[in-house]
């Protein structure tokens, strides 16, 4: 039992709601038919709107330039110079990733405080709750906002106000993350066991302190824990904000693709995909250490900690942050204009129609996306999946099912939404693809992970006795696998609509697309309608995801 | 430990007056009348359900009274200000049954929380890095018995000495009234019986008020100088265990209760 539960604690919370397990009941089948169905309706409709462009899909004249760029994988740039600029590139993304993991850390703390359920209501009497409930709900209610927004429209937004410098970066990480960890914070500590945080308050401790004694020392090692995973997704992040502008990784990449030079856009590709998978396998071992109910002492959890510091250091003094331009004159008054302009919001080139049509294909674009990686994910969960005893021949299989899904994501959307318009005409399916294909690899990873937590008495049982092995595998394996498999897609089409925004920006349409002009144009009362509307489409994603996985529950 | 925690033999230190608990529907308490004045030393026994843990909550404020009123050392918790609330409950110490320690600190962090209150913030965050006060922690502990674990992990300790620390956090706390709810609820009778001897001699050598909820009825006869009686929410009786029959204690637990 508190091997489960600590098991559990290890994956990231939002993970854990999803993956809880589901035994279903009649209303829960009849319900699941119902979404099934509403599914397909949504699916089918979605093919229709993305294929739906006025030319041709595909331009064969791409296929040529696609055989070149493959030719280069084989021979990337080894000039020392460029080799230099890699990797002090690499250095600078690495550098943006930790500042911004970091930056996140603290929000979320303060802010995960600020909105437990814990800090607000336990250990209050009936008039104090009233109002502690109220507080409550503001704290959540403004952690929504920064969440829906994608670091990359946090990143257009702060390069239009503080110009080119790595604050950027690490505040366009920083701020998004940080929401998401509160909410994760929150849940950490609002599960912990209160009794002695409300013997604390018996014996007037103040709220604080009690805090810092009682429920931080069970929480903060799901924190640290969390950072590292955190991290992992920072390096992704740092890699696209670099494909906008603000330097490291994406930005050598987005220059040699613009220049067509492919031996350096595959130099790039290789530095992107090593530290994609170095981060992974960091980040999963301190996981797994910690699933294993080790702590601070042990050698890896330890060395990863201390390994931490030293990277905070090392960014701090790689990157040479300047805080000044956040105080600088220049700035606020930069701010207030902005603000001037965006309100009242308006429609600015825009039309109310078009808007919608842009939602519209918004979603079709996230649906696709997430039908593609749920589809392959699927199918390369089982064979992902190590066991024990397993033959030199099956090893191989799953190292090989492994690096390709590694592959798959560590390459940022955009990057793959780039790679997909050689030899697509632009428009929502390229971007659908490219999503589709980076999402793979996370849920692939996802579900590989599942499979490996799988009890394996039954289908031991069932091989025990006699039953062959493909029949195993669809009455112990698939039954017990799926409800995980579905949640696990529906937390990640959640993410997926967020993501819309970033192939959006390369051109692939949807709302992204239309934000972005906006940006470019300064038309910063559209942009703001713009905003609200991709926030309000956020939610009811949200919404809709929430309600199927209850349903399933 | 200093002597000036003894209160003025006689003075009040709690009153409870008419007051009576719901939750949601669910009368745990109703119209309890109870005075207990400095340095005595009171056993509330019942069956379960009873409303024991509730009035000890009453007692230190974490629970305020539906009706009538509550008054401890000559403060109504429920109604004060949060700032005066908690200078009196820094005055009041509580021992629950199931000890109420975080497992994952350190004992001299855990018996250090039981004086948190009269520290500032940045002090009490300090000293998770470097104990602070380790002097008092090592005395307190010396007094329970368990000197020797004042750097252990409290989730390596067994239950006995689980609630030895519990006991030497409120012993720095160095308050005016312990409260217990049923301390040994989850010891074995040996471990308990050391326990209560251990909270009566405290109360005894230091002139601290100790009420103690019990489930062992023998306990609270035996080592109390009141008993004070709960059955489905009212106080039954409450007289010296010498007053105290055979026959009450039957009616006491024979009657139907509710499930709690
Ligand atoms: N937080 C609560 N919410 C609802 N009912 C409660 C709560 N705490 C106690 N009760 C009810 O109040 C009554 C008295 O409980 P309690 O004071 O815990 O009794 P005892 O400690 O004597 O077992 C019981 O019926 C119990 O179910
Ligand atoms: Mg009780």
């Amino acid at each position: 039992m508190t091997e489960t539960l600590r098991r559990q604690a290890s994956e990231p919370v939002e993970l854990r709601e999803a993956a809880s397990g589901a035994v279903p009941t009649a209303s829960s089948r009849r319900a699941a038919r119902l979404w099934g169905a509403a599914l397909l309706v949504v699916v089918v409709a979605s093919v229709v709107a993305a294929s739906w462009t006025a030319g041709p899909l595909l331009r064969p004249e791409g296929f040529s330039l696609v055989g070149n760029f493959l030719g280069a994988a084989l021979r990337p740039a080894t000039d020392v110079a460029f080799l230099q600029l890699i990797a002090s590139a690499a250095v600078t993304t690495v550098a943006y990733a930790v500042l911004g993991t970091v930056l996140s850390l603290v929000l979320g703390l303060v802010g995960g405080v600020l909105s437990s359920e814990v800090w607000w209501l336990a250990g209050r009497h009936e008039r104090a709750r009233r109002r502690g409930a109220a507080g409550w709900a503001m704290v959540r209610g403004v952690l929504v906002l920064p969440r829906a927004i994608h670091e990359v429209i946090w990143g257009l937004i702060f390069l239009s106000v503080l110009g080119l410098t790595p604050l950027v970066a690490v505040l366009a990480i920083g701020i998004p993350f940080g929401a998401v960890t509160a909410k994760v914070f929150a849940e950490l500590l609002d599960e912990t066991p209160r009794r002695a945080y409300t013997a604390a308050l018996a014996s007037g401790t103040p709220r604080l302190t009690a805090l810092l004694y009682t429920l931080m020392p069970a929480a903060w090692s799901d924190l640290l824990s969390y950072g590292f995973y955190r991290f992992e997704c920072a390096i992704r992040s740092a890699a696209i904000l670099g494909l906008i502008g603000a330097g490291g990784l994406g930005f050598q990449l987005a220059l040699s693709l613009q220049t067509l030079n492919y031996p350096e856009v595959w130099t790039a590709l290789y530095a992107l995909i090593l530290l994609s998978a170095a981060t992974d396998l960091w980040s999963s071992a301190v996981r797994r250490r910690r699933a294993s109910g080790a702590g601070a002492s042990d050698r890896v959890i330890g060395g990863s900690l201390v390994a931490g510091a030293v990277l905070v250091v090392g960014a701090l003094w790689w990157v040479q942050l300047d805080l000044a331009v956040l105080v600088a004159g220049d700035t606020w008054q930069l701010v207030l204009q902005i603000l001037e302009d965006a309100w009242p919001p308006g429609l600015g080139g825009a039309t109310v129609l078009g808007l919608l049509q842009a939602a519209l294909i918004t979603v079709a674009m996230s649906v696709l996306a997430i039908v593609i990686a749920f589809a392959g994910a699927s199918a390369l969960a089982f064979p992902g999946a190590a066991g024990t005893a397993l033959s030199p021949g099956r090893w191989l299989v799953v190292l090989v099912t492994r690096g390709f899904l590694i592959v798959l994501r560590a390459l940022p959307p955009p990057v793959w939404a780039l790679l997909f318009l050689f030899v697509m005409a632009p428009g929502v399916l390229p971007g659908a693809m490219a999503l589709g294909v980076y999402t793979l690899g996370v849920l692939g990873r996802l579900m590989t992970e599942s499979v490996e937590n799988l009890d394996r008495r039954p289908q031991e049982a069932m091989r025990a006795h006699g039953v062959p092995r493909p029949t195993v595998f669809c009455y112990a394996v698939v039954p017990a696998a799926a409800p995980r498999f579905v949640a696990f897609g529906l937390y990640r089409w959640e993410v997926t609509i967020r993501e819309t925004v970033v192939v959006g920006v390369v051109g692939a349409g949807g709302l992204g697309l239309v934000l972005n002009q906006q940006l470019a144009a300064f038309d910063y009362s559209a942009a703001v309608t713009t905003l609200g509307v991709i926030v309000l489409l956020t939610a009811m994603v949200d919404a809709t995801s929430a309600g199927v996985r209850r349903s399933l529950r | 430990m200093t002597s000036g925690l003894s209160g003025t033999a006689g003075e009040l230190l709690f009153a409870v007056r008419g007051a009576g608990v719901r939750y949601d529907g669910v009368v745990a308490l109703e119209g309890c009348d109870l005075e207990i004045t400095a340095g005595e030393r009171v056993a509330v026994i019942g069956p379960s359900g009873a409303g024991k843990s509730t009035l000890i909550a009453l007692l230190n404020g974490m629970v305020a009274p539906t009706d009538g009123t509550v008054t401890a050392l000559g403060c109504d918790l429920a109604r004060a200000p949060a700032r005066t609330a908690r200078k009196v409950r820094r005055q009041i110490g509580t021992i629950y049954q199931h000890f109420d320690l975080v497992e994952e600190l350190r004992v001299v962090h855990n018996v250090n929380a039981g004086r948190l209150g009269a520290w500032p913030f940045w002090r009490a965050a300090l000293s998770l890095v470097r104990p602070s006060g380790v002097g008092e922690v090592r005395g307190a502990l010396e007094r329970v018995g368990i000197p020797e674990k004042l750097d252990a992990r409290t989730s390596t300790l067994s239950g006995g000495q689980k609630q030895r620390v519990a006991v030497a956090k409120v012993l720095v706390q160095q308050p005016r009234a312990i409260l217990a709810d049923e301390p040994i609820a989850s010891l074995d009778p040996r471990l308990g019986g050391e326990v209560i001897d251990l909270l009566t001699e405290i109360s005894a050598d230091l002139g601290t008020t100790l009420v103690t909820s019990l489930h062992d009825v023998t306990m609270a006869l035996g080592r109390f100088e009141r008993v004070v009686a709960l059955r489905a929410g009212r106080i039954e009786f409450d007289r010296p265990p010498g007053a105290v029959s055979s026959g009450d204690i039957e009616d006491l637990y024979a009657a139907v209760e509710p499930a709690s």
